[in-house]
């Protein structure tokens, strides 16, 4: 099964708007994330303090340049998950992200990835790293390639200490990874 | 035959509630076991769908081929199938027919050898897909031919056992019941009412042989009182045959005697005339010849003798008259009764005018009958109406007639009114006999022999007489004739 036939699969929720698409192109790998993103939203919850007011928006946080900006833009236009609609931001690399509710985080090295996952640390923003290396660095979650498909990796434990609640069913998909983030590295 | 009868009879109606229940107790089974099996593949789908939300929304086949292998664990399941909206098959485990259709519509559909259950896979009220599990109905299904094959084997067990108890207890129902049919076939075929049932407790059928044996008794005591009487009757009548016999021998030397009788006064009388006639004739000559020497007395003792002598000669006459209506008599004829009475009339005019009667005659009928005697019976009944009349009362006579009946058949009542002197009711019946009279010579001349012709003349038509009289009122001759004679019906 190659990568096209798993972002067919993957994406058969959207397909109205796939197909709506000029031309019928194919769904790019950053839709593919933007889903992913989408998804995990629904399978992830805040305390009820992480938001302003109750009908505050869900803010998506897009740290540093990244393509998937975009494509997380038309995906989350309308969409609601917990009853709340969408809003994304993009904001620069070394943003603390105050106010956001997550913070996807682009492809970093790994030494860079230990600081950002420091910076959001023990506060209910999920971050989810493109590519491997943010779980194991102390962050939530991250997307890994898996051969040819996508693959979530996730650590509990970041999720647990920040605050957030994952449903186990995520959990289950997921790869888990274990550990707290170095020590002495507050 | 009835114990047979019976026997089957319980053994349908035992074998038609054991169907029926065994019908209804595997149709409740069927469905009791379908709806099970239907709600644990529900729960199961619901179980699923649940679980594996996360997998469809990340399009995780391996997920979701690793969640639908855990059913291997059932061996009742013939497979299950992950399917997201667009129908597309996400994992599939077991042996699934077409695991797109019936998709639209959640729930659970039996179908040749399984059962299908489908339940939407939804994330926040958001329809993502489709979870199917198909389980294997072929256990129902053997289920319930087990369950017809055990029913079935039951059925035919207990259909025997019925039959052969319902035979056993049948018979012992029964048994009295056939004895009292037997009883019966023995009492009708031999008429024997001393018999009697035996047996019967308590029950119904006790009550019905206490019954019989009381019929019996009731017919017993009847058929002794029946032959009592017979035996009373057959004696009576051959006592009445006796009697009969010595009534009709006694009738007939009665009539013999008769016979005689009246051959002896026909002869009698007239030959007594002779003598008579001679006494009379000389009587006359010595009155004519010696009639002046004979002097005062020896007129008058002549005078007696053939006064004497001319009464014997009615009296002669009558007894010659009377004695002729039997030894006779004429052949029977019709006679129209108003003829003779008009002639009758005509007859006595002189005497109706002196003593200047009133008649008054109604219609008469036509009779069979002796004309010259019926014209003699209308002559001396009229006669006598005439006769005894009252010095100073005008006669008044009515003769009439009605329609009347002997033993049945047609007959005329013929009545003769005057208002004479009458008589003593008590002597209806004297008046009637020869020579008897009411009253003296003096009173009233006659032989009293008139209504004994009468009565002679009626009784040989075959009819009767009867006299109604009071002294100083009048009397009343009644005379039932009937209106056919046997000798001149045909």
């Amino acid at each position: 099964m190659g990568l096209g036939a798993a972002v067919a699969l993957m994406l058969a929720p959207w397909k109205a708007t796939a197909q709506g698409r000029p031309g019928g192109a194919p769904i790019d790998e950053h839709e593919l994330k933007a889903a992913f993103v989408y998804n995990l939203t629904r399978f992830a919850s805040w305390p009820p303090e992480a938001f302003a007011a109750p009908d505050a928006p869900i803010v998506a946080c897009v740290l540093g340049h990244d393509p998937i900006a975009a494509a997380l833009s038309a995906t989350l236009a309308g969409r609601t998950a917990h009853g709340r609609r969408f809003e994304v931001r993009r904001l620069p690399a070394n943003s603390r992200g105050d106010g956001c509710h997550f913070a996807y985080v682009a492809d970093e090295s790994s030494a860079r990835l230990a600081e950002v996952a420091s910076r959001f640390r023990s506060r209910p923003v999920l971050t989810i790293g493109d590519g491997p290396g943010l779980p194991e660095a102390g962050g939530i979650a991250g997307l890994e390639r898996a051969g040819n498909r996508l693959r979530l990796a996730i650590n509990p434990a970041a999720a647990r200490s920040s605050g957030l609640g994952l449903s186990s069913r995520l959990l289950g998909l997921a790869r888990l990874v274990g550990g707290e983030p170095p020590a002495g590295r507050p | 035959m009835i114990r047979r009868r019976l026997a089957l009879a319980g053994t349908v109606a035992s074998c038609l509630a054991l169907i029926t229940a065994a019908v209804l107790f595997a149709a409740y089974d069927r469905q009791v076991a379908r709806e099970e099996m239907a709600e644990g593949l529900s729960a199961l789908a619901e179980i699923l769908a649940a679980n594996s939300t996360a997998a469809v929304s990340f399009g995780d086949t391996d997920a979701a081929r690793e969640l639908l292998g855990s059913l291997r664990l059932k061996p009742d399941l013939r497979g299950a199938a992950i399917l997201t909206t667009g129908n597309a098959v996400l994992a599939q485990w077991g042996n699934l027919d077409n695991p797109g259709h019936g998709v639209a519509a959640p729930g659970f559909k039996f179908a040749a050898g399984h059962l299908r259950a489908v339940h939407p896979i939804t994330v926040q009220g958001e329809r993502i897909g489709s979870l199917i599990v198909e389980a294997d109905t072929r256990e129902l299904d053997q289920r319930l031919g087990w369950l017809t094959r055990t029913l079935a084997i039951g059925l035919v067990w207990c259909a025997g056992t019925t039959y052969l108890l319902a035979n056993k207890l049948h018979g012992r129902i029964v048994a009295p019941v056939l004895d009292l049919a037997a009883l019966a076939r023995q009492v009708t075929g031999q008429r024997n009412f001393g018999l009697r049932a035996r047996g019967g407790a308590g029950d119904e059928v006790g009550v019905l042989v206490r019954a019989f044996n009381e019929m019996l008794e009731e017919i017993e005591a009847r058929d002794r009182r029946l032959n009592e009487q017979n035996h009373a009757l057959e004696a009576e009548i051959a006592e009445r045959r006796r009697a009969e016999a010595d009534l009709s021998r006694l009738a007939g030397q009665l009539a013999l005697s008769n016979r005689e009788l009246q051959d002896f006064a026909y002869v009698a009388s007239h030959d007594l005339q002779e003598p008579l006639r001679k006494v009379q004739a000389f009587g006359d000559r010595l009155a004519a010849r010696w009639g002046t020497t004979l002097g005062p007395d020896g007129v008058d003792y002549l005078e007696r003798m053939r006064s004497a002598a001319r009464r014997m000669q009615a009296l002669i006459a009558d007894l010659l008259a009377f004695s002729r209506v039997t030894t006779r008599g004429q052949a029977f004829t019709s006679v129209d009764l108003a003829v003779v009475v008009k002639e009758v009339l005509q007859d006595l005019e002189v005497r109706c005018d002196e003593a200047r009667a009133a008649l008054h005659v109604g219609p008469l009928p036509t009779l069979d009958g002796d004309p010259m005697q019926m014209r003699q019976l209308v002559q001396n009944l009229v006669g006598n109406a005439l006769k005894f009349v009252r010095p100073d009362v005008k006669p008044r006579i009515e003769i009439g007639a009605e329609p009347a009946e002997i033993g049945g058949r047609a007959a005329a009542r013929v009545w003769f009114r005057d208002n004479g002197v009458g008589f003593d009711p008590r002597h209806a019946d004297r008046i009637f006999a020869i020579f008897q009279r009411l009253h003296t010579r003096q009173q009233f001349e006659g032989t009293g022999v008139g209504l004994a012709i009468c009565r002679r003349i009626v009784e040989r038509h075959g009819g009767s007489i009867r006299a109604d009289g009071r002294v100083g009122e009048g009397a009343t001759f009644e005379v039932v004739l009937p209106l056919r004679q046997p000798t001149t019906g045909a």
